[in-house]
């Protein structure tokens, strides 16, 4: 039987994301899809954010100095690394309040495909916002050889249980 | 190497001192490109970035930029000046996003020298910077400390 227009909106919606409350100390994530980086990614990003260094988009350059290929930007895998962990950290909502401690470890190359793992580093409680803990979580960025290409330490605010939507 | 005029002249470890505060020339105003579609380039899956109707429920009113897209603007508009003949980004620092940064938002950036070091590598040295983020009412949206290896000026070029 067709559900009724009632029926359709009336059906409870499948959560993603989490919670203050569901994180603990040392509790770590391996977070979903992966993302193979294509040329056309880096290009689209480095210019239209302006990362003038022309190892990030002109070949010939990269390999001058000693690349295989061009690099891609640096802030475009940290992004990525950082999306790709948003569903299990941050998804629910609180703002992004900063990183701390970031190490860019090996240079990615197009056609490279990275992976993202985080662990809850502390929990604690925000001073001036009851509705939200605030989290840092240690993530790890890796390549398709495993191989560790970013680590950084993030603080969010993280809304809790009794005010989630 | 040689630099052919592929990058700037004045931008080589030598050419750093501690201390110096810059503006960067350029800004750039945020749109739906930078808050919509980038975040969804960089695999981020919060709605916020990428939903006007629930946004319009919130206290922001609108869609937010993601933090990692604002610095990498901020990164980017003082790249030229900062990082144009470097070999490697080495790692940031002290990240703080106070500000939160929408649609018809303009960033600027500008940059602090915070110190210049010897690398192991003979052709490089390694200079620390903290880059200021700025939007158009002069409220600094962000805050990051950026380290890079930087080459060293070409014996021809001197």
């Amino acid at each position: 039987m067709t559900p009724t227009r009632e029926e359709i909106l009336g059906a409870s919606v499948r959560q993603r994301g989490r919670t203050f409350e569901d994180f603990e100390i040392g509790k770590t994530y391996n977070h979903h899809w992966g993302r193979t980086i294509g040329s056309a990614d880096n290009i689209l990003f480095s210019t239209s954010t302006l990362q003038i260094n022309p190892i990030y988009f002109n070949r010939r350059h990269a390999e001058m100095l000693g690349h295989r290929d061009i690099v891609v930007a640096p802030m475009l895998v940290f992004s990525i690394v950082f999306g790709l962990s948003v569903e299990d950290l941050s998804e629910r909502g609180g703002a992004f309040l900063g990183v701390e401690e970031l190490t860019f470890h090996k240079p990615v190359y197009p056609e490279d495909t990275l992976t993202a793992r985080s662990t809850v580093v502390s929990l604690r409680e925000s001073r001036s916002d009851e509705r939200h803990g605030i989290a840092t979580w240690h993530t790890e960025g890796f390549n398709q050889d495993g191989e560790r290409v970013v680590d950084f330490k993030r603080s969010n605010l993280v809304i809790k249980q009794e005010f989630a939507a | 190497m040689t630099n052919d005029g592929m990058t700037s002249r004045n931008t080589y470890f030598e050419d750093f001192e501690p201390g110096t505060l810059m503006r960067h020339m350029r800004g750039k105003t945020v749109g739906e490109f930078e808050v919509v579609q980038l975040a969804h380039l960089v695999m981020n899956s919060a709605q916020g970035h990428f939903n006007s109707h629930a946004m319009s429920a919130t206290k922001f009113g609108v869609r937010v930029a993601f933090g990692g897209i604002t610095a990498s603007i901020v990164v980017g508009l003082a790249s030229q000046d900062t990082s144009e003949n470097a070999i490697a980004e080495l790692g940031l620092d002290k990240l703080r996003l106070k500000v939160p940064v929408v649609e018809g938002d303009t960033l600027y950036s500008a940059t602090q020298v915070l110190s210049c070091s010897e690398s192991e590598e003979s052709n490089a040295g390694v200079v620390t910077f903290r880059h200021f983020g700025i939007n158009q009412r002069d409220e600094i949206v962000c805050e990051l400390e950026r380290t890079v290896l930087i080459a060293r000026r070409p014996a021809r070029d001197n």
